[in-house]
Parts: C-alpha cells; structure tokens; sequence
C-alpha cells in the first residue's frame, strides 16, 4: 500500500487535481441538495434575497401520511421486484455472451444495449404499444390464438408490468457491468475446482460466485439505486396503474404541474437516497473486507476459456432472443414503423401511408443539429472527465494508505444517491447564483453529468482487487515511476474495467434526459430533450425519427468500441 | 368527419373562413408607418426569441412572422416549464427570451415577478377588451377543453354531455388524460362548481375511472384503441390530428371550459424593438389567422366572429372563462386537484 509520503512529486498533483475536481463535482451538488433542503419559503432559491432558514420541509416529509402509506411500500415492491428480475436478466445475459460459447456474441452483446441507447419515455410509449390491455400488439396476437375475449392477458398497467419493464430496462446496465467482471477472470479456479471433482453448480457456489462478489456487489448496488431515482418509466406506465414511488414526488415537487418548483421539498426528499447511499455503502465494504480473497488475476498468464454449451445451446439462444425481442427488436420495430408510417396501424396501413416526411422536417429543424452536436460533445466530455477521475480515486481508495481515502470512497458513492434531477437542479442553482456565464451553455451540462463517479470507482475498485499488487511492486523495483507503472502496468490492466464505465457513461450521457430537462435552455439543448418535446408536442412520428436517428449512430459505436478494446486488450 | 358534434356550435370549414376573412378585414393593422418604422429597427437587431409551452404553438412562427416582416431571425423554444425557466434566467441575470407566449395561469407568476414589460398595442389595432395585466399582456388564442374519442369505437351520442358524466361507470378504464391539462380542467371547474366539488370530482377521478393519466399524446392512445376516450383534450389539438387522417372526433361538455393565452415581452428582452412587433403580430388579426391556419389554435375572444365564439358569448351556455381577475383562484386548485389526481395528496 502506498503512503503519501513515498509517492513522487508527480503522483502527488495528480492525485491532489483528482482529489479537489471530484469533491468539487460531487460536493456542489450535495450541498444545494443539503442547503436547499433548509431554506425557505417554498419557492425561494436557497441564496435568494428573502430566503430564511427553516425545518418546514423535512416536517412536511415526514407528517405525510401519503408517504408511509402509499409511497414507501410502492418505492420498496418496485426497487425489489426490479433488481431481483433485472440482476437475473443481466447476470444470465453477461454469462452466456462472455463465459460461453454461446454464437454470435458480438451482436447479442451489442442487442442486448439496446435498452440503455433510447431514452426510456420512447421505450415505455413502445411497451404500451405493445402489452397495453386493451390494443397491445403483443395481447391482440395472444387472443387471437387463443381465442379469448376482453383485454390482457398482459397488463402493463401494474406493478408487475412496471417492474417488468424496468427490468428489461435495467439489465443492460447489469449485463454491461458484470461482463467486465466475467471478462476478465481466470478460469483456472474455475477449472482447478472442477479438476478436484466439484460439480458445476459446486464450483459456482464455492468458487465462482466467492470470486465475482466485488464486482457483482457495485452492480448489485448501483442498480439499486438507480432503480430507486428513476422515474420516467413510474410515471408514464406507473402513474395510470396508481403505483407512486418516491421519484415521482421529488419530480412532482420540482414539477408540481401548477405552480413553481418547491426546492426545498425535493431536496429534503432526496435525503433518503442519501441515507440509502451511505446504508449500502457500509454494507459492502463490510463484505468485502477480506479483498485478497478475490484476487483473479495475477502477474501469472491464463488464456481464456467458454464453457461449451452443447445441448443447451438452443435454450441459451432462446433465453437471449426473448429479452432481446422484448426489449429491442419490437421496441424498434414500433419507433421505426411510426417514423415511417406516423400513426397508421401495421393491419391497416398501406404504402400511401409510408413517408419520409418525419426524417425530412427533422433534418430541416436547425435543434436537431444544434442537440446532435451538444449529445456527443456531452455525453464523451463528460464520460472521459469522469472515468478518468474515477479510476485514480479507485486505485486511492484501494492502493493508497492516504488519510483521506475513506473520505473520498464515501463522497464517491454519495453520487448515486444523488437523483439526476437533484443534481441538475444544485447545477444550477450555483450557476444561477454565480455570473461566470455558464448558466444556458454546453460546458454546464459537462459538469452536471460529470459527477457520477460511483460506476467508475467501483468498476476500477473492484478491478484494483482483481490486480495483486506484486506487478506494481515489480514495476517500481524495476526503476518505474508512478506515472509509467499507471500508464503501462495498471490502465492495459484495467482497460476492460475502465472501458465498460467509460461505454456505460458515454450511453447514459447519450440518453440522459432529466438533467438537461433541468438546464437546458436556448443553446445547450440535446437530442433526448428535443425528442422530449416532439413527443410531448404531439409529434410521434419526428419524435420517432429522432429516436431511430439516435439508435442507428450509437449503435456503430457499441460495435467499434468493443471491437477495438478486444484488439487491444489482446494485443497487451 | 364533422369537428364538432351537434352538442356544441359547430366551428368547422365554414368558421375558419370567416376566421381567415377576418383576418383579411384587419390585414391593414400592421400595415401602418409606425408598425414600418418598428419593423426597420427590428431589421437592426436581426433576431427575435420566442418560447412558448409547445412546439406546435411556436414552430409555425419563423414562416408565418417571415412572410411579412424580413430580415429577422426567428428563434424558439416550446416546453411545458417556462415560466420556471424564465423566471429562473431572470434571476441569473440572463436575459434571453423576448417574447413570451402562455396562458393567463402561465404568465401570472411572471407578473407578479415584474418581469413583463408593457406595450402600446394600440400600435397593432389591438382591441382593450384583449389586453390584460394592464397591458402586459395581449390575447392571441383560446383552447377549449373537451372530450376526444375514437369515432371508430365509439359514437358522438356515447360521450359524456358534462364533466360529471365522465365517472359513468361506462368509462371505466376506457379514458386517458394528461396529467398536465386535466389539473387545469378541474381547477377551471372548481370556479363554477365550487373547491369542494371539484376536489371531489378528482378524488372520484382517480377511485372510480382507472383513468390512464398520461403525459404521452392520448391521440396515439385513441387511435391504436389502447383507450376510446381522452377526457379534458385541446380543441385545437384534436382538429390538427383529425385533420391528418386520425379516427378522432370531440364534444364540448358542460359547463364549457375556456382558456386563455397571449403574447406579452419580457422588460430585459435583449432585441426591444423585434419583440414587440413579433409580440403585436401575434396579438394582430393577421397573427392570429396564421395561428388558425398553421395549428387550428382559434380566437374566441369577445372580438371574434368565428361561430363557435360567438355562441360563447351569447349567453346560451354555461362558460367558464380564464380572466385575470379568477387565475389565482384556479391555480390553487388546479395544484391540489393535481396533487390528488397524481397520487400525492388524498
């Protein structure tokens, strides 16, 4: 372990930069959360002049009735019921397309993203398409071969419709997690426990599951709180079903639909997610205490190995193509169908119909240029920044005997448990707050989506546990300095664990939606915020187009990301 | 397909051309040396910001404000949040948006804020009785709220004839709102029928209805068949997707629920001079044909003389009407009818 004292000059400003820009990131927007959540009357701005001090919004939270009896239980059956289906989905999906031979893994892997590429109102407004009760295509086609009369049987207007759409949702962050994970481990254990006779559910529980834990524990986590702050898909399929969790309030006091916002109600809201953050937290560094037990790679060679399917290649296919049918392959089917055919039914339309009228408006629409430009400069300015901070606070928190690194593995964490709308919304409040001039510009929507250090951190923490540190010490008894010893022992090392956040924070910085709802103005608007107000305004088949136009370019990148990392990694 | 059933005045082909012939009456109202020299100054500044609460209410505006006034970039935004979004700019000290385009409950936080600016409207033949906020705000359009409904699955005889009618048992879990407009209906409600019954209506809303309360376009619902009824729709709205080939058709329940929106320009609006012409033509005769023609958004006002507006006035109907004088009122409601409809409050 290193102690600040024995690192270099270099090392030093290095980690003090990482140090300062990751507090500064994350502790601005906890302190507007913290501040506001004090600050009164309801429609002040925490630094408005007239603004006081006050406990009337914690008290309002917890006298609420409606809270205890109604929000809590449906926030604690939903966030349950959509990890255990989403982490099932992801860890099933993660296993067949990396530690099986399971054909054609690049494009089930690519499939399987399709989810974290669109936006999710267009994905729920896809899915009541095709489970609504009354006229989904999915419910249509099963009564029509079975011959029943009414509506369902799906419904996804319900809990269980709700959760099931999460989860379809949710898997791939899980998938694209757990597959760095499973990547990377050396199937010598695996093979060493089935050499000694255990059989293979044996060599999964004693060997397998052991091994993975880290890096099952930050999706197991991450999901968790993901799920608890979503509230896109709550509030188009949940609302109609009278399913309300604690989302949909702190969205609702932000967007009461008659007033202005109530601040401070929203921030005391999100104390919890906090609270929630730190009870996690806890927990799984107490479980992970004993980290070189789950040391998987060493300075010794391993090659890879699948496990051949055989018999059960078919249901393995099977299994892939149902998820990736309902999540991607129909969703897209009905974006594209309405890009072309606007608001004509499949059964009734005819080629008059087909047009390409929604791509022609568009692409003459100067916002649609302007958000293609303002997407991709976010979303890759903002997963760089973040992935790079991320993994040196992970290899602080997990190499490093600094003072402070438990500080910063906490502030790190508290991220998640910052809501997106939350964080836009501490965003801005400074940068109203301070005449500096990035209120309204790209630049301050790259630093509201750079706070999301926890996915980094984690993947790199978990992939630091992975790494003994015998190759650090080789490298710097060798003459290396910390610098070289990062950039050629550690980051070819860690280029799967990084990767996999950098792909997940460049998807979700493509997709995010609440943050720029809450900053955007006149010339920082990006696609998900302009395919929001298409679809809002009315406009399905542009809103469509769009969507179809976003998935059609990411999904190239998923593809030549991917590919590029395994000649890499490879060729290390 | 007639827009309108028999239950309420008809406004179809035959009101939008005495709308546009109005509009052919009044075509010298911006047609004066006062409204040439503003246009020239406007020429200057070369640009002009509009942010309304839809793109459908604002994007037809570069064209439209093009034909007769060059040299003046359009530039717009259309979102629900507004009013947030302006209020919160002019906090900052940032000064952006020069025209500002909502309903009377969407411009009364920026009035009571002072953020508004008065104009001379006299300079466009704006009529007093379409001015308010003591002349911060002229009149552009109307909505009226009704009930939508797919007119292959349902006949204009099987909807409700008023408001109330829509907890008929027959309903149930056939009708979709948006959480955004069926607020703004019951709040609307509740100044003719009174806090507690409205209130009530909406707690019923959500106990007896299964309503499929959305901010999804309840067009898409109607016509897929996912519902028959969208209760608490836009005139406008469902006339513009009618048109375009939708099986949608409409009535007007009673009590007859009218809103209000105009045009009004912010005090700091950095271009002065084209936000003001942008703003009268969007008040002017002329503005408001383009407005009918472009997004079938109508003037109902007490100056129009298209049929259904005059039917409103005339006294035969119950109406309720957005006024400045009543905003504060509706607004309250509409936020606790809102807080019961999503789950919030009881």
């Amino acid at each position: 372990m290193h102690k600040l004292d024995n690192l270099d000059l270099t090392a030093k400003l290095v980690l003090a930069v990482v140090t300062g820009a990751a507090i500064y990131l994350i502790a601005v927007p906890l302190a507007m959360l913290l501040f506001a959540a004090f600050r009164g009357p309801a429609d002040y701005l925490p630094f408005e002049p007239g603004a006081r001090w006050t406990l009337e919004h914690v008290q309002a939270l917890f006298t609420d009735p409606v809270i205890y009896t109604r929000i809590l239980p449906d926030t604690f059956i939903f966030v349950a019921g959509t990890v255990v289906v989403a982490f099932a989905i992801g860890f099933g999906l993660a296993w067949l397309v990396e530690r099986t031979d399971l054909p054609a893994r690049e494009i089930w892997f690519a499939l399987i993203l399709f989810p974290l590429l669109v936006p999710a109102p267009v994905l729920a407004i896809a899915w009541i398409f095709l489970m609504g009760p009354n006229a989904g295509w999915l419910n249509l086609a099963i009564r029509a071969a079975l011959g029943l009369d009414g509506s369902g049987p799906i419904n996804i207007f319900s809990m269980g419709g709700l959760i099931l759409c999460q989860a379809l949702a949710s898997a791939p962050f899980i998938f694209l997690l757990l597959s760095a994970t499973l990547r990377t481990m050396d199937p010598a254990l695996e093979e060493a426990s089935g050499a000694s006779g255990a059989s293979p559910l044996t060599t999964f529980g004693r060997v397998t599951l052991p091994v993975l834990l880290p890096g099952l524990l930050a999706p197991l986590i991450l999901i968790t709180l993901i799920t608890a702050e979503q509230f896109e898909l709550p509030l188009i399929i949940g609302l109609p079903a009278k399913i309300n969790v604690f989302s949909y309030r702190i969205y609702f006091e932000l967007n009461p639909l008659s007033s202005l916002p109530n601040y401070g109600a929203a921030a005391a809201l999100s104390l919890p997610f906090v609270v929630l953050g730190v009870l996690l937290l806890m927990l799984y560094n107490r479980l992970i205490r004993r980290a070189d037990s789950f040391v998987t790679m060493t300075g010794k060679g391993y090659r890879q190995r699948r496990l051949p399917l055989g018999a059960w290649r078919i249901p393995a296919l099977a299994l892939a193509a149902l998820y990736v049918t309902l999540a991607a392959v129909l969703p897209a089917a009905v974006l594209l169908w309405t890009s072309f055919f606007g608001y004509a039914l499949p059964l009734s339309a005819t080629s008059a119909d087909f047009s390409l009228e929604a791509y022609r408006q568009l692409f003459a629409n100067r916002a649609f240029w302007l958000g293609l430009r303002n997407t991709f400069l976010v979303a890759l300015a903002s997963a760089l920044i973040v992935t790079a901070i991320g993994g040196l606070l992970g290899w602080i928190i997990s190499r490093s005997q600094i003072r402070f690194r438990h500080v910063l593995d906490f502030v790190s964490v508290l991220s998640i448990g910052i809501p997106a709308v939350i964080a836009g919304l501490g965003v801005m409040l400074l940068y109203l707050s301070l005449p500096i001039g990035l209120y309204g510009s790209v630049a301050i929507l790259i630093i509201a989506y750079s706070y999301r250090f926890a996915t980094t951190t984690r993947l790199a923490r978990a992939g630091f546990l992975q790494i003994h540190k015998e190759l650090e010490e080789a490298s710097a008894t060798s003459g290396a300095r910390w610098l070289a010893t990062l950039r050629r022992v550690l980051i070819p090392l860690m280029l799967p664990a990084l990767s996999a956040g950098f792909i997940l924070l460049f998807i979700v910085g493509v997709r995010e939606f609440t943050i720029p709802l809450v900053l955007y103005s006149q010339d920082n608007v990006v696609l998900s915020v302009l395919l929001w107000q298409l679809f809002q305004s009315g406009q399905p088949a542009p809103s469509a187009a769009l969507a179809s136009i976003i998935v059609a370019v990411v999904l190239p990148v998923i593809f030549v990301a991917r590919r590029t990392l395994a000649r890499r990694t490879l060729a290390e | 397909m007639a827009p309108w059933p028999c239950r309420a005045p008809v406004i179809g082909a035959a009101a939008l051309a005495m709308a546009l012939a109005a509009c052919a009456a009044g075509a010298q109202s911006l047609d004066q040396d006062k409204v040439k020299a503003l246009h020239a100054a406007a020429k200057k500044e070369g640009q002009v910001i509009i942010w309304g609460t839809q793109r459908r209410e604002v994007e037809w505006i570069p064209a439209a404000f093009g034909k007769l006034f060059s040299g003046i970039d359009v530039q717009f935004l259309g979102d629900n949040d507004i009013a947030v979004k302006a209020i919160a700019e002019a906090r900052a000290g940032r000064h952006q948006v020069d025209v500002y385009q909502n309903s009377l409950t969407g411009t009364l936080p920026l009035v009571q804020r002072d953020l508004l600016a008065n104009i001379d409207w006299s300079l466009f033949g704006i009529d007093s009785r379409n001015i308010a906020f003591d002349g911060k705000m002229a009149y552009t359009s109307n909505i009226v709220y009704t009930v939508a409904y797919n007119n292959k699955l349902a006949k204009d005889a099987d909807a409700p004839k008023d408001w109330i009618g829509i907890l008929d048992e027959r309903y149930k879990g056939k009708g979709a709102s948006s959480t955004f407009l069926l607020p703004r209906l019951i709040g609307a409600l509740g100044l003719a029928w009174g806090d507690d019954k409205a209130l009530q209506f909406a707690r019923d809303i959500v106990a007896k209805t299964n309503l499929l309360l959305t901010r999804a376009p309840r067009e898409s619902l109607l016509q897929s068949g996912e519902r028959v009824y969208a209760f608490g729709e836009i005139d406008s709205l469902i006339r513009a997707v009618a048109a375009e080939g939708l099986p949608v058709s409409q009535v007007v329940p009673q009590p007859v629920v009218v809103g209000q929106f105009g045009a009004t320009i912010m005090k700091n609006a950095p271009h002065p001079n084209a936000a003001r012409l942008l703003a009268g033509f969007l008040a002017s005769p002329e503005g408001k044909a383009a407005r009918l023609e472009a997004t079938s958004q109508a003037d109902y006002g007490p100056t129009s003389d298209n049929e259904f507006a005059k039917a409103l006035h005339s006294g035969a109907m119950q109406v309720v009407w957005d006024r400045p004088d009543n905003m504060a009122a509706r607004e309250a409601l509409f936020g606790r009818a809102a807080a019961i409809l999503t789950g919030q409050s009881r």
